[in-house]
């Protein structure tokens, strides 16, 4: 470990940051369409919030986490723009455990919702992904990103009919 | 809506499954998250205390600066600099400035062939009992004023300043040469 860096839980006095690691973790997935990517937002995501706990000392740290992770993912998006994707998508594709062939027809059906996630206006992403990776509630989401619940609905509602319309576009011919 | 409600819940089934295979892969690798060090609380400083503080720092060192040199008139030349400010304007103006064309006679190296011909010039104005020749860029020529300007240049060219000159800066030349 280098000298500069110091543990986290020993840094700072919250240990229920980590609890919800998985939420983060699935919501970096969401973002970054990989799992690689999404350890390495995951990673950075804690850094920074280990690193600003003390001086932001958040009222609900689990949403104040979430809203980092979203903003890491984000940086990523536009730093990929630049610089094309840190881990090739292909090399870190859903691994199941059944049979080769239902792992590769998922495989190809996960591929193809990601990409249709992917392929959404931001602001839709957005409600997307923190709904159905991050598994927030309308209301946390709404709070996350400053817009009203109803907004967050509709959002959503037509987030999800343009997901549907690009699986059955791709995925049934 | 039935069969849109249905065909979302394959889709959430997806993302399901997705996040349930990533999620695994994530937990078999150790995750230990570190935060960067920071400096210590008594390092880390406000930035408007920061600015006080440089306030202050500068007001000491100019009280100390008056202090030690009684008022600021006393500061004396930088002698290794003074060559280099010479043709400073504003070291000129601080009656500081060495210039190698000041008019008393305290000039620069000079070269002997020039000085010569200055000597001569000289000499034979003395004896001739004219006033030495008067340049054209040594004319105080009033501003604003074409008639004027006319006028002087006209009187050079009739007492051939132009051509004096031209002699002697050639005769000057063939002697440097």
């Amino acid at each position: 470990m280098s000298p500069h860096l110091a543990p986290a839980r020993e840094q700072c006095e919250q240990p229920d940051l980590l609890a919800f690691r998985d939420r983060v973790f699935c919501l970096c997935l969401g973002f970054a369409g990989n799992s690689a990517d999404a350890r390495d937002l995951t990673q950075e995501t804690y850094a920074k919030a280990l690193s600003h706990y003390a001086a932001d000392r958040p009222a609900n740290p689990q949403a104040w986490v979430l809203r980092i992770a979203r903003n890491t993912c984000l940086d990523l998006a536009r730093r990929k723009k630049s610089r094309g994707p840190l881990h090739p998508i292909s090399e870190y594709a859903a691994v199941d455990r059944e049979t080769p062939e239902t792992v590769a027809g998922r495989q190809e059906q996960i591929a193809i919702v990601r990409r249709a996630i992917a392929g959404l206006p931001g602001r839709l992403r957005d409600v997307l992904v923190m709904r159905e990776y991050g598994e927030l509630s309308y209301q946390e989401i709404a709070l996350a990103l400053g817009i009203g619940t109803g907004t967050v609905m509709s959002r959503l509602n037509r987030a999800r009919s343009a997901v549907l319309r690009f699986y059955q576009e791709e995925h049934h011919g | 809506m039935d069969n849109q409600d249905k065909a979302w819940r394959e889709i959430q089934l997806l993302i399901e499954r997705d996040k349930a295979a990533a999620l695994d892969e994530f937990r078999r690798l150790p995750f230990r998250p570190e935060a960067p060090a920071r400096p210590p609380a008594w390092f880390r400083l406000h930035p408007a205390l920061a600015a006080v503080a440089a306030s202050l720092l500068l007001a000491v060192a100019l009280l100390s600066f008056w202090l030690l040199r009684l008022n600021w008139e006393s500061v004396p030349t930088a002698p290794a600099g003074s060559g280099i400010l010479s043709g400073s304007f504003l070291y000129a103006q601080a009656g500081r400035g060495e210039s190698p064309r000041s008019d008393d006679g305290a000039a620069g190296p000079v070269s002997p062939y020039f000085a010569a011909w200055a000597d001569t010039l000289e000499r034979s104005a003395t004896i001739s009992g004219e006033s030495p020749p008067t340049f054209p860029e040594q004319m105080v020529v009033e501003r604003g004023d074409p008639e004027e300007v006319s006028r002087k240049i006209g009187r050079a060219i009739q007492e051939d300043v132009f051509e004096r000159l031209l002699s002697d800066l050639h005769e000057f030349h063939e002697k440097e040469a």
